[in-house]
């Protein structure tokens, strides 16, 4: 296994939060927190891969004795893709609230918090 | 390590790059789907089948259609305000 | 014990969901009742749990999958601190849960219903042995968090709060996952125990001191540590009271709670040469945190914004009991924890009331106008002077016993004095706050230009017809826990006790996974208590609070630099999610670089 993952890896997860970072539209901000939340999501599945490896399901077709990848790590990413789906699914209600309420959607026109 | 991989992580790497680039909110919704679809590609390049196949329902179906429709109620409102 | 212990998260979980699912909106009396017994019934469980674990480990392997050799199954790993913390969680839920009843307009069911899913998550959190577990624990407890915060959705400051606190703690969480599937890379293993076996084996490495980085700040940006702070104030400054109460008391000491538990289980074996660097990095973060926290606490006059910042100094006092890296200094911040807890919540209760019944939150505006509440005036006192380590409360043996870690670690006999400092000023504050808002002491507070100026604007007479009289009782039944806390016989030796085992990760890898060489009890010191020189330490807090609540209600100013010190820390906290984001990145990376330079 190359480190070719893991730096795809970390640049998700570096130009997820620049774009966090630097976002002035909240939808926007949010997307870009996706891109965050999909680095793990390689990550993980890189972690557990084995070059050659076959797809942890045990079937007829596949030999008993072969190799397979990591299980747990995919368990371990499909729990993170709900849970993460989750999240993003309240970000996106309180942000429509915030513009329902307040008509906009620009971090630096709430404004109603600071020092 | 296979072409495919490389392929794959290379897709992977753009799409992220230009989901976050794009500031238009609706295209960028669109670049989070076709993003979504090259991960669940790269799932299935690493074997992982079931997450791909969630990835595709979560990621490339799901999030990006929230994302829509939260513009969509996002404009409605503004178009009302407008009214007003 | 594994039903029992299955129950005392199920139940609540169970009957929050069905809360949340029921559509009896009139039935508000119903599913108060529900939920108060689901909390009180997972109380009593975990109250046993606590009893039969007494002062050994429970371990219990969900669905019989006991480690053959490797470890497959997912466990909780029950010992007396983290028993002791789930049962502390229930029993703040339950002043929570009976101020929602007067604090909460809309659709209070489901407002109980995700409160009780909200308690049970961080009783997970607190009980669990699994590093992935503990994640979605976390995560679990951070979305209920996120919507218990925004749930005022009608009004405009409570939204933002919960917006930028998603952000920056989503943030957060993700780069705690990032920490752990690097370390699942380098070991194979999500089990505590299992990690640390496997870490202690291959010895520290760059990719250690990165994943050990990220999973720190993961939870230290739940704990509100400098620099991950920023979004308390913009939280705590919207929240319902009822959700303050938890939040305050328990929710951020949590994270602490977490990244003691990790670095005790995970990292502690493979970094057992570096305690020296490990102590002297986090105490120092610790004591930054206090001063800052009280600093700014000082300079607001926004009486939620000052009790977050409160919120934050004390956080700093429990990061340096934590870092001193020893069982006196754990136990005493475990009691700390608990007095200063329930301190804050009443807090936070007579804040609440008073914002409701005059509708104002502003020092300046609310002047002696709360005269008349004389009860509230006097629960208000005790909490602050409760902050301010006043003998017997629990905050004070509890800090006696961290002040006595300290003198006896070589190089950190500076600390206390410092602690000692950073409670006065936050204390004062509070004080300060309190004489002007109950009493009209003194010259009203300087118009605040950097926060919420318009308030003052609209005339304001009416008083709201709020109920004072429930709020005011659950806020002394509060303090008075603070007291009795402090009066418990033989509780600083019992919580010693407990924090020995909890820092001996040989010790639990072996109740955990059976084998190694550390079945033999670890040695517990003999706790004394609070001699001559904590007494000198609170009488001194004390003296330092009071002074600073004296000079602040005399209307003097800060020398004109230390105020354009202060007003330039205020502006950082400019309420953008991003900039908050920018620091915990940068933050990240710092603590990265600072393991990788002196953990050599």
């Amino acid at each position: 296994m190359t480190v070719l993952p893991y730096l795809v890896a970390g640049w998700l997860l570096v130009v997820g939060l620049w774009g966090v970072i630097t976002s002035r539209q909240l939808v926007h901000q949010v997307v870009c927190l996706t891109v965050v939340q999909s680095s793990t999501y390689v990550l993980l599945l890189a972690v557990g891969y084995r070059t050659g490896g076959y797809a942890p399901i045990v079937s007829s077709s596949v030999p008993p004795s072969s190799p397979f990848v990591d299980p747990i790590v995919q368990a371990l990413a499909l729990t993170d893709v709900v849970v993460e789906a989750t999240v993003v699914a309240v970000l996106l209600a309180l942000t429509v609230q915030a513009h329902k309420r307040f008509g906009t959607a620009d971090p630096d026109r709430l404004g109603e918090l600071s020092g | 390590m296979t072409v495919l991989h490389v392929v794959a992580l290379a897709v992977v790497a753009v799409g992220g790059t230009t989901v976050v680039l794009v500031r238009d909110p609706v295209r960028q919704a669109l670049a989070a789907s076709v993003f979504g679809l090259a991960l669940a590609l790269l799932f299935f390049a690493f074997q992982a089948p079931d997450v791909a196949i969630s990835q595709i329902v979560v990621a490339t179906v799901a999030v990006p259609v929230m994302i829509l429709l939260t513009l969509t109620k996002l404009r409605r409102d503004e178009d009302e305000e407008r009214r007003r | 014990m594994t039903a029992l212990v299955a129950l005392s998260l199920l139940v609540p979980i169970v009957a929050g969901t069905a809360l949340a699912l029921a559509n009896v909106a009139e039935r508000r009396r119903a599913a108060a009742v529900v939920a108060v017994g689901a909390a009180l019934a997972s109380l009593v469980l975990l109250a046993v749990v606590l009893a039969r674990t007494g002062r050994g480990r429970t371990v219990v392997w969900w669905g019989d999958w006991p480690p053959r050799g490797r470890v497959v199954g997912i466990d909780f790993a029950i010992d007396g601190l983290g028993a002791g913390l789930a049962l502390y969680v229930m029993v703040l839920a339950l002043p929570a849960l009976l101020m929602a009843g007067y604090a909460i307009r809309a659709s209070a069911q489901l407002f109980y219903g995700v409160c009780l899913v909200f308690v049970a998550a961080m009783v997970g959190y607190c009980l669990t042995g699994d590093l992935f577990d503990l994640f979605v624990f976390f995560e679990l407890m951070s979305v209920a968090a996120y919507v218990l915060v925004g749930y005022e959705v009608r009004q405009r400051a409570p939204l933002e709060g919960a917006l930028t606190f998603a952000i920056t703690n989503g943030v957060g969480s993700i780069l705690l996952l990032f920490g752990i599937a690097l370390l699942y890379g380098k070991t194979g293993a999500l089990n505590l125990a299992q990690i640390g076996r496997a870490l202690h084996e291959v010895g520290p490495s760059g990719l250690v001191y990165v994943a050990f980085a990220l999973v720190a700040t993961g939870l230290l940006v739940k704990a509100a540590v400098v620099p991950f702070h920023f979004w308390t104030a913009d939280a705590y400054g919207v929240a319902p009271t009822p959700v303050l109460i938890l939040l305050a008391g328990v929710f951020s000491e949590l994270g602490l709670y977490g990244f003691a538990r990790v670095f005790w289980t995970v990292f502690e074996p493979a970094l057992a040469a570096h305690h020296d660097a490990v102590r002297a990095i986090f105490v120092v973060l610790g004591v930054a945190t206090g001063l800052l926290g009280a600093a700014l606490a000082l300079a607001q006059h926004h009486l939620r914004r000052m009790l977050a910042f409160v919120v934050v100094s004390q956080i700093g006092l429990f990061l340096v009991g934590i870092a001193l890296l020893s069982a006196d200094g754990l136990a005493g911040t475990a009691i700390f924890v608990v007095g200063d807890g329930f301190a804050k919540a009443a807090l936070f209760i007579c804040v609440g009331v008073v914002q409701h019944r005059y509708d104002a939150i502003e020092e300046r505006t609310l002047h002696g106008r709360a005269r008349a509440l004389r009860p509230l005036a006097v629960v208000y006192l005790i909490a602050a002077l409760t902050v301010a380590d006043l003998p017997p409360f629990g905050t004070f043996l509890g800090k006696a016993l961290v002040e006595d870690a300290a003198l006896s670690a070589p190089g950190w006999a500076w600390v206390p004095a410092v602690m000692a400092l950073i409670s006065a000023l936050a204390a004062g504050a509070l004080l300060r706050a309190g004489l002007r808002v109950f009493g009209g002491v003194g010259e009203p507070a300087p118009r605040d230009e950097r926060f919420a100026p318009r308030e003052e604007d609209a005339a304001r007479s009416d008083e709201a017809d709020v109920a004072v009289g429930v709020p005011a009782a659950i806020a002394a039944v509060l303090v008075l826990a603070a007291l009795v806390w402090g009066l418990v016989p033989g509780l600083a030796q019992a919580v010693t006790d407990a924090a020995a085992r909890f820092i001996d990760p040989a010790g639990y890898a072996a109740a955990v996974l059976g084998g190694g060489v550390g079945a033999s009890t670890p040695a517990v010191p003999a706790v004394r208590g609070p001699g001559v020189t904590a007494y000198l330490y609170a009488a001194a807090t004390l003296a330092g609070a009071a002074a600073v609540a004296a000079l602040g209600v005399a209307g003097r100013r800060l020398p004109a630099a230390a105020a354009r010190a202060v007003d330039a820390v205020r502006a950082l906290h400019s309420g953008h999610a991003g900039d908050y984001v920018a620091w915990t990145a940068g933050g990240a990376a710092a603590l990265a670089g600072l393991f990788a330079l002196t953990l050599r």
